[in-house]
């Protein structure tokens, strides 16, 4: 089940955004689950419950609380970085506190079908390949974080460190077979210390990256050509 | 010493005599391709010929006739023009000629005559040559501007030339004037070798100040032309919305026609518009003014030749970008893109552009026809005029090194793309966190 929430104060534009969906499910046998919202404030609530969205179209000109304090919150105050958001925009630009926000991507009104089903697509893409576990074995414990909220691991000599978004944790092993068993969840190894979660990531530089926690973890001088390399062919 | 053993020396004295011209032929000409074999073969003849005409000669001006020629059929061997060589060679003999005399005066008392055969003959003294020339040569390799490939001008090649030619026929003078002292003989080739030095010097900063020139030469124009494409673009711009702030004005006495029903001219009127309209299509609407108005610009006649176009562009609308470097960047791409899909039937270009995680990402792709040419992994324009062409990968090349990014060439049979990463944050992230963590190690 993919769960798909539509959050605009414009009933019209709720309904047509439903149709598209809905249509474009039912031919293509998709189970999607709908919800709409017509206030900022409505759609917030219904965070606090499971499960989470995996996409959210969002209004950004919404009534009492607009689409980018929206996001804000899901962000940064939420700490969720695996919903994706696609801004529905009728300005023509863009503030760059959206950017923050990371969309997946922007549809302008009037809202062409083609578009919606082209962002439904890929965030469908992303939310199968970040559907997983990473499980590690503490004493006799076994702990289960979804990979969806690890942001990164440091090796700390025999020790693991893993931070996720809502704390932290230590186990023993070696930083190459953490990263052997999460190959493909898309994490990248930065720096013999360090290896990272690709969907995490806030900021790219040359030299460092910022992760969504606010870290600032160095790309090792041999890994910087090989890293840019690759982020020219994912995007 | 006997004359054999002075023979044998002598001839392996040239044979080195002939690696250190090698060695200085290259100060002048290391950047040049030449054939390897052909090379050694010319300095094991120059050897040869050095030689036998020593040995059946014995004529000091036969011999730096002989020297001369040979040198200088050496220098035609490499690229370059013939005033080059002609030069190269005058430094390099003359300098060798410099030591060798100055050696022979120092280690016995010369009676030169050009026209009579040696009389001087010392083992030692051409050992000792043979070393000095050697030094010299290595104190002169760090001379690396000469290797330019760009002619001198007349004015300056006349003056370096004829230093070396007026010192020895100086030398020339005195050494044939018996009546000057030994010590004046000295002190007159020394400087003369000195002179020598000094212009090979010269010759040296001259080259390396004519191509910082041409260098100049080349970035300025494309300043130029970059700055003229600007305000092309910021002209059309203004005229854009210069139209858009006229509409007003346009439409209301179009509403007066309809009402009093002079349909004919209402219908002229409107046409006139659309097609001004036409014109100005925008593709690109993005909100980023510099982004957009380079766009726009390029594309403006994409409609009338029937291409195709996609654009996606998703960049704040306040990111404010170098125009200068948006327009090398996005600028060649463009035109390349345009150029290659007229040559198509299915003409088509996709432009994507997107700000996301502090990265500027461009990606242009387009149909063409198959034909790439391409060296050494570089993509070379199929444009008639080359030598300009490659200026305009040059300086995306820098544009896009000036943000650490990094460009990405590939292409199937009906599809070229390129795409360019940029790292551009400008601003703090996040404003809500206030401290950002530092990890230090590594």
């Amino acid at each position: 089940m993919i769960y798909i929430a539509i959050c605009d104060d414009n009933t019209a534009i709720c309904s047509q955004m439903e149709h598209i969906i809905l249509d474009y499910a039912s031919k293509n046998f998709l189970k999607i689950d709908l919800s709409i919202f017509y206030s900022g404030e409505s759609l917030l609530k219904r965070f606090n419950q499971e499960p989470p969205f995996d996409l959210i179209f969002l209004d950004i000109e919404l009534g009492s609380m607009n689409g980018v304090e929206v996001g804000r919150q899901i962000r940064k105050v939420l700490k969720n970085y695996n919903t994706e958001i696609v801004y529905i925009s009728g300005k023509d630009a863009y503030d760059r506190q959206l950017f923050d926000i990371q969309p997946l991507h922007f549809i302008p009104k009037p809202i062409n079908s083609m578009t919606v089903i082209e962002d439904l697509k890929l965030a469908l893409e992303r939310t199968q390949r970040l559907g997983g576990y990473f499980s590690y074995q503490k004493g006799y414990d076994t702990h289960k974080i979804p990979i969806s909220e690890i942001i990164y691991f440091e090796s700390l000599n025999r020790e693991n460190r893993i931070v996720f978004t809502t704390g932290e944790d230590f186990f023993y092993g070696k930083l190459e077979d953490t990263a052997l068993s999460v190959t493909k969840y898309q994490f990248i190894q930065i720096h013999r210390s360090y290896l990272i979660n690709y969907n995490h990531i806030a900021i790219l530089r040359y030299t460092e990256v910022v992760m969504s926690n606010g870290s600032i973890l160095p790309i090792s001088r041999s890994k910087r050509h090989e890293f840019r390399k690759l982020q020219i062919s994912e995007e | 010493m006997n004359m054999e053993s002075y023979n044998t020396i002598y001839c392996l004295g040239n044979l080195f005599m002939a690696f250190v011209i090698y060695k200085y032929m290259h100060i002048f000409y290391s950047d040049c391709r030449v054939n390897y074999g052909l090379e050694r073969l010319a300095y094991l003849s120059y050897f040869v010929f050095i030689t036998f005409t020593y040995i059946f000669l014995k004529i000091p001006l036969a011999n730096m006739a002989v020297n001369v020629m040979v040198l200088f059929l050496i220098a035609l061997l490499y690229e370059g023009k013939i005033s080059k060589a002609l030069l190269s060679i005058t430094i390099i003999y003359f300098s060798l000629m410099l030591i060798e005399t100055l050696v022979a005066f120092l280690t016995s008392i010369v009676e030169l005559n050009l026209l009579t055969p040696f009389k001087y003959k010392s083992g030692f003294g051409i050992v000792v040559i043979d070393i000095l020339s050697f030094s010299y040569v290595l104190l002169v390799q760090g001379f690396k501007n000469v290797k330019t490939k760009y002619p001198l001008p007349h004015v300056y090649w006349l003056s370096l030339i004829t230093v070396p030619f007026g010192t020895i026929i100086m030398l020339l003078t005195i050494f044939t004037n018996n009546s000057i002292s030994r010590n004046i003989i000295f002190v007159c080739m020394a400087s003369a070798f000195s002179i020598n030095i000094v212009t090979f010097y010269l010759y040296d900063k001259i080259s390396d100040l004519l191509v910082a020139q041409m260098n100049r030469r080349i970035i300025e124009e494309q300043n130029r032309y970059y700055e003229n494409q600007v305000e092309m673009m910021e002209a059309a711009l203004k005229n854009m919305r210069m139209l858009r702030h006229d509409f007003k004005n346009k439409l209301s006495p179009l509403c007066e026609l309809a009402n009093s029903g002079n349909i004919n001219e209402l219908i002229e009127r409107l046409s006139e518009l659309t097609d001004t309209c036409r014109i100005t299509k925008e593709y690109a609407i993005s909100g980023n003014n510099t982004i957009d108005s380079i766009v726009n610009f390029k594309l403006q006649y994409a409609d009338k030749e029937n291409i195709k176009i996609k654009v996606d562009i998703l960049v704040p609308a306040d990111l404010s970008v170098e125009t200068f470097d948006m327009a090398v960047i996005l600028g060649n791409f463009l035109d390349n893109a345009l150029e290659a899909v007229v040559q198509t039937e299915d003409r088509w270009i996709d432009i994507k552009i997107k700000y996301t995680k502090g990265r500027l990402i461009i990606v242009i792709r387009n149909s063409f026809d198959g034909l790439v040419k391409k060296v050494e992994d570089i993509y070379i324009t199929r444009k008639e005029d080359q030598k300009n062409h490659g200026f305009g990968l040059k300086s995306v090349q820098k544009a896009i090194q000036k943000y650490d990014g990094a460009m990405q060439v590939s292409h199937d049979e009906k599809r070229f793309e390129v795409k360019v990463l940029l790292y551009m944050q400008l601003y703090n992230w996040g404003g809500s966190h206030g401290t950002l963590s530092r990890c230090t190690n590594g």
